[in-house]
């Protein structure tokens, strides 16, 4: 079920009413409506692979259980490789199988032995990357005596299947979200009405940034061969803000509904578009997977500890299994690989923790500096996501040379000028509008709340206005990280 | 929570109010007309569902036929039923179920209503195009595309909320009424409304095929001018293939109905302008299924595909072609 889709229009209301005016005398209950709202939530989807988030549940559920009676060293360790081994099991078939065949027969083919091996049809199950991580957090936590296992099966498979992040996040850490599913919710007011707020932010940034992007940034991409230099640096722009709007747009809307059923969900996005340097935008994108990898990957492996030699394994390693983790494309890699080659002057130099506050805190505008460290890391920004949408290596090596050619002094050529203008005035009005709530957790937190009510909700009608108008016409593009 | 839910309310005024202009016209003004029963579809601005036009046709007057063209809109356009009932003889009553885009599922979900309605099946043209027919096994969607519930099996809601979801999310509302409104044509409103239909003759004519003819007929010279008819390459190219395990069975049941009604068909490969020749595992699967003596493949380079004189445009081949291909078939069966 997409967020924004007549489906979910029914769906929530429906959940809400059902949550707090029926099953609200008693948790369990809740817990149960969570449960059963999240399955139909995603087996809206294909409810077949309903049947894997089932068994993640189970066996996370039972290998926690025995972790909490088991002190063996020993076996305590077999109990944490099984869970890894499951979960990261389903992950390799599912998401890697058919990467991992291609390239052994192509590695043999170079040697020139002829392997004979088909792929399989596999079809990707939706968010399969963030639940399997959610619950890998949970088994390394309860393994390290982090956190208390749960007795409660219901509430754990709330928590696996919370549908507001189940497809594509925040990936929460369990011992941020589980708790709240044993604690009592009371409604509040204050944060039911935040949360339509940012529900109504995350919408423009799918429907009226991502999606208007999306329509050019497709067309360039898909046609490369046939476009001028400056054209497909406009296409690598319109992806930049397609990704962000698409990603952060749904986290915003996730955070946001769990707000209005009481829970607190880890902000996901942090303005990372007014980045001064590498090292800050990793710290302001996709936070959730960004932490999740220092604390279970980097710091296991000695992080920024250790000599030279070891900063710059353990920053490939992270950079390069986080691209991985996007999905099974060399593209995926060489982003990851570039973003590590970017961030490693800035960490061997100790440098990367320069900018830990938002830019220009306090004031109205950057300083020079600041425009100038923005304008560079959103350039090497954009040249970056160049590998990630490409097709192949290929694709992305052959659109970047044309960028670099004397094309790119050239005026940007392609259909429907007028409607890629309409959307980079959109790009404006939102980079505006983001730069005024930088220092918030979601854009409009603030906005107009001091005002009185009658502008409050002018803004609200023409933001609603917006996003009826930008859905008219578009045909309902998929959330660009339900594939990962 | 009343204060919550005031609020909500307050906040969604504007998706209510738009949901209530957009669904209260699409149930009071029918613009597709799928909600009400019509004797005439004509006189609309709107582009038909031939689909759902032929079934409601078929329903109306299932007693009346007893031989049917089934295809995509090329088998409509290419197919004339009067030349076919001339070959079949007195008694052959022929009813062109064809269908835009018509997929082997549309084609499977017919013969089974034709089979559940007990009309009598003695004869069946069925028309393949070696580009769409197999490539589609599902229902297929869009107002134009999709299949009457009848056809496709699939719920009654779910095909008025296809045509609800088109209407109002791609647009098509904002033009419709504006021309209701003020009965003005836009430039805007292109590809959405179809001014040409209102012009149309009282009696429903499939796919606007007169219209086309008549233009053609008219100054030959100047259509071919006007319409662009793109080279072809002058090697052999074949199509791709697109048969699977679902539409081999779509195809076995066809063959079990027609089994059943003991009914005489022909299947017939379009000569589609692609000049692509169909792929050899569709016509073997084809061919085993419905034996090599009943299909008459017309793909590829050929007389027929040589000549753009026999098209309307890259798409659609002209009525004269279907009789050929009726002439040619009948006659060498009369030969043999």
């Amino acid at each position: 079920m997409l967020f924004h889709s007549i489906d979910f229009a029914i769906f929530l209301p429906i959940v809400f009413i059902l949550y707090w005016f029926v099953t609200n005398k008693n948790l369990n209950l809740q817990n149960l409506l969570i449960v059963a709202a999240s399955y139909v939530f995603y087996g809206w989807w294909d409810w077949r692979f309903l049947s894997l988030i089932v068994f993640s549940t189970v066996v996370d559920f039972s290998i926690g259980r025995r972790l909490a009676i088991e002190d063996g060293e020993r076996r305590r360790k077999v109990l944490l490789w099984t869970s890894v081994a499951v979960n990261l099991g389903f992950l390799g078939v599912f998401k890697y199988y058919n990467f991992f065949l291609e390239n052994f027969i192509a590695a043999f083919a170079l040697l020139g032995t002829e392997i004979e091996a088909s792929s399989l049809n596999i079809i990707l199950p939706v968010g399969i990357s963030f639940y399997t991580f959610q619950t890998l957090s949970y088994t390394i936590d309860v393994y390290k005596r982090k956190l208390e296992p749960t007795k409660d099966i219901v509430a754990f498979a709330a928590f696996v299947s919370f549908f507001p992040q189940l497809v594509a996040g925040p990936i929460e850490r369990a011992t941020n979200l589980l708790p709240q599913f044993a604690k009592e919710r009371k409604f509040d007011y204050a944060e039911a009405i935040e949360g339509l707020r940012q529900i109504l932010w995350g919408l423009v940034k799918k429907v009226v940034i991502a999606d208007g992007c999306a329509e050019y940034a497709n067309m360039i991409f898909n046609n490369s061969a046939d476009y001028s230099g400056s054209t497909l640096l406009l296409g690598a722009v319109f992806f930049t803000f397609q990704i962000y709007g698409d990603f952060s747009g749904y986290s915003d809307i996730a955070i946001g509904t769990s707000r209005l059923f009481g829970f607190k969900l880890m902000q996901n996005f942090a303005f990372p578009y007014f980045s001064r340097d590498i090292a800050e935008f990793w710290r302001r994108w996709h936070i959730s997977l960004s932490t999740w990898f220092r604390d279970y990957l980097y710091i296991p492996l000695g992080g920024s500890r250790g000599g030279t030699s070891m900063k710059i394994r353990n920053t490939f390693i992270i950079f390069i299994i986080s691209g991985f983790w996007h999905g099974a494309n060399w593209t995926f890699i060489a982003w990851g690989a570039l973003n590590a080659i970017y961030f490693l002057p800035l960490l061997l130099s100790n440098n990367n923790r320069n900018n830990i506050e938002i830019v220009a805190k306090g004031s109205y505008f950057p300083t020079l500096g600041e425009l100038m460290g923005m304008l560079t890391t959103f350039v090497l920004t954009v040249f970056a996501w160049i590998f990630f949408r490409a097709e192949n290596i290929s694709h992305a090596l052959s659109y970047i040379s044309t960028i670099l050619s004397d094309s790119l002094f050239t005026f940007p050529r392609f259909s429907n000028m007028v409607g890629a203008l309409e959307t980079l005035i959109f790009i404006a009005f939102f980079l505006l509008v983001e730069w005024c709530g930088r220092d918030q957790p979601f854009a409009i937190a603030k906005l107009f709340l001091g005002k009185k009510k009658a502008w409050r909700y002018t803004a609200y009608y023409v933001l609603i206005i917006l996003i009826i108008y930008r859905s008219l016409g578009n045909s309902n593009q998929d959330f660009i990280y339900f594939q990962f | 929570m009343t204060k919550f839910i005031k609020e909500a309310i307050l906040f969604a005024i504007p998706i209510l109010l738009f949901f209530a202009i957009t669904v209260g016209t699409f149930f009071l003004f029918d613009p597709f007309k799928i909600l009400n029963e019509y004797e005439v579809f004509n006189n609309s601005i709107v582009s038909y569902n031939e689909d759902y036009i032929a079934t409601e046709r078929f329903l109306k007057n299932k007693t009346q036929y007893n031989s049917f063209i089934l295809g995509s809109s090329r088998a409509g356009c290419g197919f004339r039923v009067s030349d076919w009932e001339k070959k079949l003889g007195n008694t052959a009553q022929v009813f062109s179920f064809a269908a835009s885009n018509e997929s082997i599922f549309g084609i499977w979900g017919k013969v089974r209503l034709l089979d559940e309605e007990n009309a009598p099946i003695d004869h069946v043209l069925l028309v393949i195009d070696t580009d769409i027919t197999m490539k589609r096994t599902v229902n297929s969607n869009g107002h134009i595309f999709i299949k009457h519930p009848r056809v496709s099996g699939e719920s009654e809601t779910a095909f008025i909320s296809e045509y609800l979801k088109d209407y109002i999310f791609t647009g098509f509302f904002v033009r419709y009424l504006d021309y209701k409104m003020f009965e003005e044509e836009r430039s805007y409103m292109k590809g959405f409304l179809n001014f040409a239909h209102k012009s149309l003759e009282e009696q429903y004519i499939p796919f606007n095929i007169n219209q086309r003819e008549a233009r053609i007929l008219d100054d030959e010279a100047a259509y071919y001018q006007e319409n662009t008819f793109y080279d072809r390459p002058a090697e052999a190219v074949s199509a791709k293939s697109f048969i699977n395990s679902k539409s081999i069975g779509f195809m076995k049941d066809i063959k079990a109905i027609f089994d059943k009604h003991q009914t005489n068909y022909k299947i017939v490969i379009s000569p589609l302008y692609d000049q692509k020749k169909i792929h050899e595992l569709d016509l073997k699967a084809i061919q085993e299924i419905f034996a090599k003596e009943n299909v008459f493949d017309y793909s590829g380079k050929n007389a027929i595909t040589d000549d753009k004189h026999n098209y309307y445009e890259t798409s659609h081949y002209r009525i004269g072609i279907g009789q050929q291909i009726i002439n040619r078939i009948y006659d060498d069966l009369s030969k043999e």
